[in-house]
């Protein structure tokens, strides 16, 4: 007996359909100007939206649960100002809005791991072969730049003072490395 | 042991020289300042691409040696250079541990920069001398090569950790000696357990204590960091060992190992 699956009743959208409006009307209203060639809103993003949404969809994996990002075993707690963390969190929507369920923390992820390549000069994550690993040796680079932030951090506290003076003998001049009696 | 040696003045003033031609021709400055009512003794910043360092003011001259090459050494042997690019200022600096006064447990950048500078200050056949003069006794070969003691613990550990381990000598010592360090065995931890595998062979009518190489690099660094109760036990081990390696010709040669 064939399977009677339950038919849903047509749902048809009566919104009003808005007129667009000319950019002209727009800049005559507001008084302003075009400032010259508009980029493409992908083009101003690092990476852009499409290799970021790509590169997740190859990662993540799904075993029950919420898909987590491959080899991605670390977490760590980032210090971030609140524009960047809304920043974050519009760039997550984003992505989501492409259907795919990710975290800020696995989007933050493959943002520093694209940023941490460039550093180190390394290839393309996508001409990498072995992504675990690469993912690894990203999370131990990330392990210690937030040792180095930590300890920049502590250091500079303590020695605020100290900095300070070096900084102002820096923007003055030579030290005694240029002294010949030294 | 040896009776502490002065520190050779020519040399120290030789390590200064070379530190400070070496920043010159890098574009590290290098400013000494005082200390600011804080504890502290060298400093290193990078800056806008801008490196310098600060050396506390009212230091021994050796003492200010160490701290420069250790500062430099943060320039010479970043973990990544491109790691600090994001926080736009890194720094590092040599302070005293709040509460207690003691340096610092070192970090793996600080482990760096160390070995970075012993290595930079001290030459294989610069060792061999030191060690000539003062086989058993780190901080007096240290003296000999005008630098301060952490400067040959750095060096012994970047260089001669981990090798050869398992070469064992027995030297014959009298009996007040095995009763001396026998107290030094009650009880669980690494020093109770490196003096119980020295007094491992004293049973015989003829005690003789048993030292592998890895053993003696151990109680020659600790008879200079260690304080308190564990000095003096080091120090009669190391005091029954001077003659016999100095008769052998030398450490290497008592231990037999490769020159």
């Amino acid at each position: 007996m064939a399977k009677q699956s339950k038919t849903y009743r047509k749902i048809k959208d009566s919104s009003p359909t808005y007129e667009r409006i000319d950019h002209r009307e727009l800049e005559s209203a507001l008084g302003v100007r075009a400032g010259g060639a508009a980029a493409p809103k992908s083009a101003i993003r690092y990476p852009s939206l499409a290799v970021l949404q790509r590169q997740l969809r190859e990662e993540l994996v799904s075993e029950g649960g919420r898909p987590r990002r491959a080899g991605a075993v670390v977490t760590r707690r980032v210090p971030m100002t609140e524009s960047e963390a809304r920043s974050l969190d519009s760039l997550t929507d984003e992505v989501r809005q492409g259907g795919l369920a990710v975290t800020t923390g696995q989007v933050a992820g493959v943002l520093l791991r694209e940023r941490l390549g460039s550093a180190y000069g390394e290839a393309s994550l996508d001409s990498a072969s072995d992504t675990g690993q690469v993912i690894s040796q990203i999370e131990d680079a990330l392990e210690r730049i937030l040792a180095a932030a930590a300890s920049a951090k502590e250091e500079l506290e303590a020695l605020k003072p100290v900095a300070k003076e070096l900084l102002e003998r820096m923007k003055a001049g030579k030290g005694i490395e240029s002294d010949p009696a030294d | 042991m040896n009776r502490i040696l002065p520190i050779d003045a020519g040399a120290t003033q030789s390590h200064l020289k070379s530190l400070l031609a070496l920043a010159r021709t890098s574009g590290v400055q290098v400013h000494r300042i005082s200390p600011l009512g804080l504890k502290w003794k060298g400093l290193y910043l990078l800056c806008e691409g801008q490196a310098a360092v600060a050396l506390c003011e009212g230091m021994t001259p050796d003492e200010e040696v160490w701290v420069l090459a250790h500062e430099l050494g943060h320039h010479f042997s970043p973990p990544v250079r491109g790691l600090f690019s994001p926080f736009v200022i890194n720094v590092a600096a040599d302070r005293p541990r709040h509460r207690s006064g003691k340096e610092l447990r070192r970090r793996p950048d600080e482990e760096r920069a160390n070995n970075w500078a012993a290595q930079q200050l001290i030459s294989e056949s610069d060792w061999k001398h030191a060690e000539a003069i003062a086989p058993v006794d780190l901080a007096g070969m240290a003296s000999a090569l005008g630098l301060p003691p952490e400067a040959t613990v750095c060096w012994q550990r970047a260089r001669l950790w981990g090798h050869h381990p398992t070469v064992l000598r027995a030297v014959p010592v009298p009996r007040s000696i095995v009763r001396t360090l026998g107290d030094a065995c009650e009880g669980v931890g690494g020093h109770q357990a490196l003096f119980r595998r020295v007094l491992s062979d004293t049973r015989q009518r003829a005690p003789r204590l048993k030292i592998s190489f890895q053993d003696f690099l151990f109680a020659r660094e600790r008879a200079h960091t260690s304080r308190g109760g564990w000095l003096p036990y080091y120090a009669t081990l190391l005091v029954a060992l001077q003659s016999p390696v100095r008769a052998a010709g030398g450490v290497d040669a008592f231990f037999g190992l490769p020159q």
